[in-house]
């Protein structure tokens, strides 16, 4: 699995605010707001959870007063604050950037490695290619053509291919340069049939 | 409990109430960029939205589907699930459609990050945006007029729509589908028991970490090159004038490539189905020796069973 953004961050904040003094849950939740300037609205279904957690861990405690619980930190939250006080320093700027830095590191890596796989097969399809002999049961092999002509011929085609489709799905190309490549591909398709023509 | 933010701007978002979960996750967007990634530990969302501009970001949330949209664009994306009108006839007035509906929408783009639990159902649709979805255990689906995608890590069906963005796919494991009318997709390391492949001149290209699997394939003047451990391969084609080669064996009597027939090689297991006019379709072998190109071929006539 992918790895996970701040969410152990947010726990480790958790725990920086009620070092501050204790809250009640709701306290928690307005005062992260107002901590991150009103940019980060945290859910009651992501803070009650986490404030549960850090109560099983014995970090926090919770007291009841009616219907309000107040949470405050006990001896073994503290000594876990003061241990990652370095995490908790680098911690603003990793909950603004987390997400994004992670997904920019996915992308990066997979396209460099689409792009040189996608190298390596075309070049390896179009040897596989050049080089496969006809099953159909004639004797005759592509590679037993005289020098590889044939490969050598399959191969400009392929190129002319590449470059003719590339130039149609180009946008913005002129009329006149649109003329131009019409008129070169018909010129080779009239020469072509003049070299066959010759052979005869 | 349901929920609505209408959002114009930077915005931190935690979304989810006590005991609800995000189980499925909407985005559609215009221009931009969206990420969205997973995390293990929460059952909530968390949305990062880092610019707005144009219309407001629309966010909505029913206690478990939370939807992303830059609207007005809902009803033209929907067009995007049609893309399937694209391989009959009557393609070009689909796409002169499609520009029509996105006309004048330019303006709106919007950068966000979602952050959602693993188990969560995506699906992305952007016109020009860019996307990135990664770390997925449930069913993705990413549509795109011209954005670049890129999905990753994905444990689950795969749905892949392009129409001229180009998308790359690392670690995919599940049955995947994949349409483009001229983008690029490249798949990479990735486990497809079933793979479904519709181009018109877009290349597809699928390197397999499976040597059993059956790929459907339709191509007018895409490539299709398939890299697969195969023990043995079992390929049915027709071409007009596309090669099909197989395990160092080529479709055709070797003086004309228009072939319509079968090759096969060992246990069949590897078995591509596919039509082409004048697409190439090629199967390699990964792993050590590879394209020995001699291998125990039991080759069928052409002309076989389609």
């Amino acid at each position: 699995m992918s790895p996970v953004f701040a969410h152990g961050q947010l726990r480790l904040y958790l725990l920086a605010l009620l070092a501050d003094g204790p809250r009640h849950g709701y306290e928690v939740i307005q005062d992260l707001e107002t901590r991150f300037n009103g940019l980060y609205s945290p859910s009651a279904g992501t803070v009650y959870p986490r404030l549960g957690k850090l109560e099983e861990e014995g970090l926090v405690e919770r007291t009841d007063e009616g219907r309000k619980a107040i949470y405050r930190i006990t001896d073994a939250g503290r000594r876990e604050v003061a241990e990652r006080a370095g995490d908790l320093a680098a911690l603003e700027a990793d909950l603004d950037h987390s997400v994004r830095q992670l997904a920019e590191e996915v992308r990066a890596n997979v396209s460099a490695q689409s792009r040189d796989l996608r190298a390596e097969l075309k070049a390896a399809a179009r040897s596989a290619r050049a080089h496969a002999t006809p099953a159909g049961g004639h004797e005759t092999p592509w590679t037993a053509y005289e020098s590889g002509s044939i490969g050598d011929l399959e191969h400009a085609v392929a190129d002319l291919r590449i470059e003719a489709r590339q130039a149609w799905k180009r946008k913005g190309l002129t009329s006149a340069q649109v003329a131009e490549i019409v008129r070169i591909v018909t010129e080779a398709t009239r020469q072509i049939r003049e070299v066959v023509a010759g052979g005869r | 409990m349901a929920q609505n933010w209408t959002i114009e701007g930077p915005k931190v978002l935690d979304i989810g109430g006590d005991g609800e979960s995000v189980t499925a996750l909407d985005v559609a967007l215009i221009g931009g960029h969206v990420d969205v990634v997973t995390h293990d530990d929460s059952p909530t969302a968390r949305l990062e939205v880092t610019e707005v501009s144009g219309k407001p970001l629309e966010v909505t949330w029913d206690g478990s589907r939370l939807q992303i949209s830059h609207s007005p664009i809902a009803g033209g994306l929907a067009a995007l699930g049609n893309l399937s009108e694209l391989f009959g006839s009557g393609s070009a007035a689909f796409l002169a459609g499609l520009g029509e509906k996105f006309a004048g929408l330019d303006h709106n783009h919007a950068r966000l990050s979602v952050s959602v639990p693993v188990g969560t159902r995506v699906d992305v649709k952007t016109v020009s945006a860019t996307a990135l979805v990664s770390g997925v255990s449930a069913d993705v689906a990413v549509k795109t007029v011209s954005g670049a995608l890129t999905v990753d890590d994905v444990i689950g069906r795969t749905s892949i729509t392009t129409v001229s963005g180009e998308v790359e796919a690392r670690r995919l494991d599940g049955v995947t589908a994949v349409k483009s009318v001229s983008g690029a997709v490249t798949v990479q390391a990735s486990a497809l028991p079933t793979a479904d492949v519709k181009t018109v001149s877009g290349d597809i290209t699928l390197d397999l970490t499976n040597g059993s699997a059956a790929i459907n394939a339709t191509s007018v003047s895409g490539d299709l090159t398939v890299r697969a451990p195969y023990a043995g391969f079992d390929v049915t084609a027709s071409s007009v004038s596309g090669p099909v080669v197989a395990g160092g064996q080529r479709l055709g009597d070797g003086s004309r490539p228009a072939a319509k027939g079968h090759l096969r090689e060992g246990d069949g297991a590897l078995k591509i189905t596919a039509k082409t006019v004048s697409g190439a379709v090629t199967l390699l072998h990964s792993g050590p020796g590879a394209e020995t190109g001699d291998g125990i071929a039991a080759v069928a006539p052409t002309g076989g069973s389609w």
